[in-house]
C-alpha cells in the first residue's frame, strides 16, 4: 500500500480501537506528537461521524416518509392490491433466493459437524455428562457443575437439514475444567504441534429423541466459562480430532465487552464490613444481619452524611430507595428462591403491609406498587384501604420491591421515585411454613436510616460511603459501573489509601473503555497497588454492550445467582457468629492439616468432582455462582465440536532439557503424556522407534511436571506415572499396571493436589475463618464496651469508632488485595 | 415511551421505535417553525437534524436525559430554528413553551464542528458508489469486513480494506478542495 493510504489505516485502526492496549497507547503518543497525523485524524474522525449521520439521516427520511404519509398512501397496497402482487414477485424470488443461499450455508455448516462428530476421542473413563431438559421454543440458562454458563437462544435448534425445530430438546454437556478430567478424557492441548495452555474445555450437544439437533450459526450460544486467574491471552478453539487425539483450530477472540448487571445486585460495600456489622449485633431492635441495616451504617459513617440528612428532611421522608427485597417462593430442598419461571397460582400467597404517617396514623388511598422483576416489567399498582393497609396476592418468583406514591398512578417514572422511605421486615420463616400459607410482610419503623447521631469524624482515608451511595443510582445503570468487573476494582479500591481518588479517576472517564481508566488508575499508584491495577488493565476490557438475543436471560441469570450468593453469605456470617474463637480456631487447624495431607485432599478432590465411591467427604460449594461473581471467559458458539480456552505456551522446548521415556508395553499401543500441572497443559507424545521424548518449557515449576502412560488391554486400563524434574532425569522407564477406573482418577487428582481446585476452595474458606477470628479478637474490647456503655449515644460512640476504623486504610500498610 | 426505553433501544440500535414515538411531534414543530417564517422544507430538515444531534446525544454512555425526551427535541428544535433565524436575520417568537425548562446550553453545540459535518456528509455524496457503499455498510450498518467483501464482491477482506482506505483518501482529498474553495470566497478581492 502507498504510504499515505498506511497512514490512513493506522488512524482507523486507532480510531476503531484495533490495537491492544499497550499499542493503542503508542498509537496514541505518535499521534499527538505529529501535526500531520493530528489533522488526519480529526479529519477521518469527523468523516466516519458524517457517514454515520448519512447512514442515520436516511434511515430517518425512510421512518418519515412511511410514517407520515396519508392514509392513501399508506395502504396503497390493498387498494392496489393486484397491481401490487404483481410487482413484489420478482422481489419475492430474490428474497428467496437470498434465503435459500443463508439456508444452504446452515445446511453445510451442519453437514460438515456432522462429519467432524463422526470422530470422537475415546476416554479413558466415561465422559461425566450432564443432562439439562429443554423446549426448543423457549431455548434456557444451563449451568454446569464446574459452573459452566451456557444460554442458548430461544428458536435456534435446526435438525440435520438445517429445518427449525420444536418441542423437546435434551442438551448434555460435558465440563473439563480441571486439569485431572482433562487427562481422563485424553483432552490434549496442542496446536499443529505447538504447545497450549488450558483455561478450560467443553462439549456441548443437543438431542431430540435420540437424534443430534444442532445450534443455528446465526443465533449462537452465550457461553462462559468461569476462571480464577484470567489470562488476556486465552483464546477459542475449536477442537478437530486427528488419529486419537485432539488438535486444536480456529481459534477466536475472547469478547473483551462487558456485560450489564443489574446495579442493585453489586456488592459495592467494602467487603467484609457486612462480617463486623454482624459480629457487633444485636444494635437497638436488630439481632439479625440485614442488608438495609449494613447499608444504612455504612453510608452513615460519610463526614458529609449531616448534608445527606439535610437533603433528607426537605423531603420528609420521602427518597427512591424504599423498596425492600425478599425472594419469593422458596425451593424446600435448597432453601433458595426457585427458579422456575412458572408463575404462582393467584391468592397462594400474600404481602399484606400497612402505610402510616409518624404518628402512627394509616394514610388511606396511597398508590403501592409492586415490581417483580425490575427488568422485566411485571407491576401491580394497588391504593391503600381505609385502614392503610395493602395486599398482593399474586405473584412470580424472583425479586419483589415494593413502592409507594403520593402522587396519581401515574405510568411516569418520576412519579415514583418518591415513594416511602420505610423499612418494610420479613417476618422470620415460621417453622412450620409451606408454601400454601401467606407471607406476610409487616411495617414497622418510620426512621428515614439506622443513623449513628453521633457526630462523623473528619479525614480518613476511604471512599466516602456517599459516593458509594451516588454510584449505584440508575443513572449509572448503563455505564461500566453497572458491571461485576467494576465491582471487582471498587472492591480493590477500599483497599487502597488513595481510594477516592482512583474512583474519582472512573467517574470522570465513563465514556472511556474500562481499561484506560485501569491504565489512569494504576499511573497514580505504586507498589503492589499498581500492579494489581495494571493487571485489571492488561485484561483489556472495554465498554458496556448488549448481549443482543441474551441479553434478559443474562441478566436474569445474573440477578438470581446473586441473590442466592446474598443469602448463602449471610448464612455464612452467621454461623460464623455463633462460633467461639476456639470453634473457629480449631476448625480451621482441621482445614490446615488436610490441607497437609496430599492423599486426603487427592481423594477430596475426586470425591468433588464425583469419581469417588464414597461420597463421606464431598465438599459442597456453589460453583454456579461462579460466573456470576468472578472473572471468566466470554465467547459466542454454535459448533458441537470440543471447545477449549487455551493460549501458546511460550518457549516449550526452549530448555536444555530432553527425557527419555520407555514403558514396558509395546510402544505402538501406548498413549505416552507429557503434563505441566501449573499452566494445565497435557500433550502427547510422539513415539520414536521404541522410545518418547519430552521436551520442557524454559521456566515454571519443573516439579509439576509428569509423564503418564496409559493403554486399554481388553477392556482394562494400564497406567503408570512419573513425576520428576527434568534437570535430573535424561531417561527413565513407565511400568504399566492395571488400575480400575477409580483409583485411575485418584493417582491423578495425586499428581499434584496442592494445585487441585478442592484446595485452592479448602485455602479459600481457611482464609475466610482465619478473618472471622481476627474480627471476634478485634471486637472483645468493643463488645465489652457496648455492654458497659451507659446510655444510647455512648453506645453509637463505640460502634461508629469500630466501624470507622473498619473502612479507614491510613493506618494499614498491606493492601491485601489477592493478585 | 418512557426515556429509559428510549434510550436503552437506541443504544441497542433499534432506532425505529424510537424515531417513530419522537416523529409524532413533528406536526406540532413544524407549525413552531413556520410561525417563525421558515419554509416547510427548512422544518423538515432543522427536525431530521434535531433527531440526529438527540440520537448522536443519547447513544453516549455517559449522557444524561435531564429532561423529558419530548422536552429536549423541542428544546433541539427550538435551538436550531433560532439559529437558522439569525441567519436571515430575524427575531425568535416565544411560543416555544414545550420547550420551557431546557437550556440551550446543555446542547454544547459547537457550530464550526456542526458547519463541518454538514459539508463532509456533503462530500461523502460526491464519493464513488462503492464508496459510498462500503462507507454505509462499515461505519452505519457496522458490518464486518468480511461481510462488505463478500457482499460487494472484492477478490479478499484486505483489497476491500484497501478500498475503503482509498474511498477516506478521496474524502479527505475531496473536503481539502473543498475548504480550499471556502477559503478563497472569504478572502477580500
Amino acid at each position: 500500500m502507498r504510504p499515505s493510504l498506511n497512514n490512513i489505516e493506522f488512524i482507523e485502526n486507532y480510531i476503531l480501537r484495533k490495537f491492544d492496549p499497550s499499542e493503542h497507547e503508542i498509537a496514541r503518543r505518535r499521534i499527538e506528537s505529529s501535526p500531520a497525523l493530528t489533522e488526519l485524524f480529526e479529519t477521518q474522525k469527523d468523516i466516519i461521524q458524517a457517514a454515520k449521520r448519512k447512514g442515520l439521516r436516511s434511515e430517518i427520511q425512510s421512518i418519515m416518509n412511511i410514517g407520515g404519509q396519508s392514509f392513501f398512501y399508506r395502504h396503497r397496497f390493498w387498494l392496489f392490491g393486484g397491481l401490487f402482487v404483481l410487482s413484489v414477485l420478482p422481489f419475492l424470488a430474490f428474497y428467496n433466493s437470498e434465503n435459500s443461499v443463508i439456508k444452504q450455508e446452515k445446511y453445510d455448516l451442519i453437514q460438515e459437524q456432522l462429519a467432524k462428530n463422526n470422530q470422537d476421542i475415546v476416554p479413558w473413563i466415561p465422559f461425566d455428562i450432564q443432562f439439562f431438559d429443554l423446549i426448543a421454543e423457549k431455548g434456557g440458562t444451563m449451568v454446569g457443575k464446574d459452573g459452566t454458563l451456557i444460554l442458548l437462544a430461544e428458536n435456534s435448534l435446526l435438525d440435520a437439514s438445517g429445518n427449525l425445530i420444536s418441542g423437546k430438546v435434551q442438551a448434555e454437556l460435558i465440563e473439563a475444567l480441571d486439569w485431572e478430567d482433562m487427562i481422563a478424557y485424553n483432552l490434549t492441548t496442542s496446536s499443529g504441534g505447538k504447545a497450549l495452555s488450558s483455561g478450560g474445555m467443553i462439549r456441548i450437544r443437543y438431542k431430540q429423541n435420540g437424534k443430534e439437533v444442532f445450534v443455528d450459526p446465526g443465533k449462537p450460544m452465550h457461553i462462559e466459562i468461569p476462571t480464577d486467574d484470567y489470562n488476556p491471552e486465552m483464546k477459542v478453539w475449536e477442537g478437530e480430532v486427528q488419529g486419537d487425539l485432539l488438535d486444536w483450530k480456529n481459534p477466536q477472540k475472547i469478547e473483551r465487552y462487558l456485560s450489564k448487571v443489574d446495579l442493585e445486585y453489586l456488592d459495592f460495600i467494602p467487603t467484609g464490613f457486612d462480617s463486623e456489622v454482624s459480629a457487633l449485633l444485636p444494635y437497638r431492635n436488630h439481632r439479625q444481619l440485614s442488608n438495609q441495616l449494613v447499608d444504612s451504617l455504612y453510608y452513615s459513617i460519610s463526614s458529609n452524611r449531616d448534608m445527606y440528612a439535610d437533603s433528607k428532611e426537605n423531603t420528609k421522608s420521602f427518597s427512591n430507595d424504599c423498596y425492600f427485597n425478599i425472594p419469593i417462593r422458596e425451593d424446600k430442598r435448597t432453601g433458595h428462591p426457585s427458579n422456575q419461571t412458572k408463575p404462582l397460582l393467584k391468592g397462594k400467597n400474600s404481602i399484606t403491609g400497612q402505610i402510616v404517617d409518624p404518628t402512627g396514623k394509616p394514610i388511606v388511598g396511597i398508590n403501592i406498587k409492586l415490581r417483580m422483576d425490575r427488568y422485566l416489567e411485571n407491576e401491580e399498582i394497588i391504593k391503600t384501604d381505609e385502614n392503610g393497609m395493602f395486599t398482593f396476592h399474586k405473584f412470580y418468583p424472583g425479586e419483589v420491591a415494593i413502592y409507594a406514591s403520593l402522587h396519581s398512578a401515574d405510568d411516569d417514572e418520576l412519579f415514583w421515585k418518591y415513594c416511602l422511605e420505610t423499612s418494610f421486615v420479613c417476618p422470620k420463616k415460621p417453622q412450620n411454613y409451606t408454601l400454601d400459607k401467606p407471607l406476610v410482610a409487616e411495617y414497622t419503623s418510620m426512621l428515614n436510616f439506622e443513623q449513628l447521631s453521633v457526630s462523623p469524624k473528619l479525614g480518613g482515608c476511604f471512599i466516602d460511603p456517599l459516593s458509594i451511595k451516588t454510584i449505584k443510582g440508575n443513572r449509572f445503570q448503563n455505564t461500566f459501573i453497572a458491571t461485576k468487573e467494576f465491582e471487582t476494582r471498587l472492591q480493590a479500591m477500599h483497599l487502597s489509601k488513595k481510594g477516592s481518588t482512583i474512583l474519582q479517576i472512573y467517574m470522570n472517564n465513563l465514556s472511556e473503555p474500562l481499561w484506560k481508566c485501569d491504565q489512569m488508575a494504576s499511573e497514580q499508584l505504586s507498589g503492589t497497588e499498581q500492579e494489581v491495577f495494571e493487571a485489571f488493565a492488561k485484561q483489556g476490557l472495554t465498554s458496556v454492550k448488549n448481549d443482543g438475543i441474551h441479553q434478559k436471560a443474562l441478566m436474569a441469570h445474573f440477578r438470581e445467582q446473586r441473590i442466592i450468593y446474598r443469602t448463602e453469605n449471610r448464612k455464612r456470617i452467621q454461623e460464623g457468629n455463633t462460633k467461639s474463637s476456639q470453634e473457629l480456631r480449631s476448625l480451621r487447624q482441621s482445614l490446615e492439616t488436610v490441607l497437609d495431607k496430599p492423599a486426603k485432599l487427592a481423594a477430596m478432590q475426586a470425591a468433588s468432582n464425583g469419581r469417588s465411591k464414597s461420597k463421606t467427604n464431598r465438599v459442597r460449594s456453589n460453583k454456579s455462582l461462579r460466573v456470576a461473581r468472578g472473572p471468566s471467559y466470554k465467547f459466542s458458539w454454535f459448533s458441537s465440536s470440543w471447545v477449549n480456552i487455551d493460549c501458546y505456551l511460550r518457549q516449550l522446548g526452549s530448555s536444555p532439557w530432553i527425557t527419555s521415556i520407555t514403558t514396558n508395553q509395546n510402544p505402538k499401543k501406548v498413549s505416552v503424556f507429557q503434563c505441566i500441572r501449573q499452566s494445565k497443559t497435557v500433550l502427547g507424545l510422539n513415539a520414536l522407534s521404541d522410545s518418547y521424548e519430552a521436551k520442557f518449557p524454559k521456566n515454571g515449576n519443573q516439579e509439576e511436571t509428569f509423564s503418564l502412560a496409559m493403554m486399554m488391554k481388553d477392556n482394562q486400563l494400564l497406567f503408570d506415572s512419573r513425576s520428576y524434574h527434568p534437570s535430573d532425569v535424561r531417561a527413565l522407564e513407565l511400568k504399566l499396571e492395571p488400575i480400575s477406573q477409580e483409583e485411575f482418577y485418584l493417582k491423578l487428582c495425586s499428581l499434584a493436589p496442592s494445585e487441585s481446585s478442592i484446595a485452592k476452595r479448602l485455602e479459600a474458606k481457611q482464609s475466610d475463618l482465619q478473618a472471622q477470628e481476627n474480627i471476634k479478637q478485634k471486637h472483645a474490647p468493643y463488645l465489652k464496651e457496648l455492654k458497659t456503655a451507659r446510655n444510647r449515644i455512648s453506645k453509637e460512640v463505640v460502634l461508629y469508632n469500630r466501624l470507622f476504623d473498619v473502612i479507614n486504610r491510613c493506618s494499614k500498610d498491606s493492601f491485601d488485595y489477592p493478585l | 415511551m418512557e426515556n429509559t426505553q428510549i434510550i436503552e433501544l437506541i443504544r441497542e440500535g433499534q432506532r425505529e421505535k424510537p424515531i417513530r414515538f419522537l416523529y409524532k411531534e413533528f406536526p406540532k414543530i413544524k407549525q413552531l417553525v413556520l410561525k417563525e417564517g421558515l419554509t416547510k422544507e427548512l422544518a423538515e430538515e432543522i427536525f431530521q437534524n434535531s433527531l440526529i444531534i438527540f440520537i448522536e446525544k443519547v447513544e453516549n454512555p455517559s449522557f444524561v436525559l435531564s429532561a423529558k425526551a419530548t422536552t429536549y427535541l423541542y428544546g433541539i428544535n427550538r435551538f436550531l430554528t433560532k439559529n437558522e433565524v439569525k441567519n436571515q436575520k430575524k427575531s425568535i417568537q416565544e411560543e416555544w413553551t414545550d420547550a420551557t425548562g431546557f437550556d440551550d446550553s446543555e446542547l454544547c453545540y459547537d457550530f464550526e464542528k456542526e458547519e463541518k459535518l454538514n459539508r463532509l456528509e456533503h462530500i461523502l455524496t460526491q464519493v464513488s458508489e462503492k464508496c459510498r457503499q462500503i462507507f454505509q455498510l462499515f461505519y452505519f450498518e457496522k458490518q464486518s469486513m468480511d461481510e462488505i467483501a463478500q457482499k460487494l464482491k472484492y477478490s479478499s477482506t484486505n483489497s476491500a480494506k484497501t478500498q475503503k482506505y482509498k474511498c477516506i483518501e478521496k474524502a479527505i482529498l475531496l473536503s481539502e478542495t473543498s475548504e480550499d474553495r471556502l477559503d478563497k470566497t472569504l478572502q477580500p478581492n
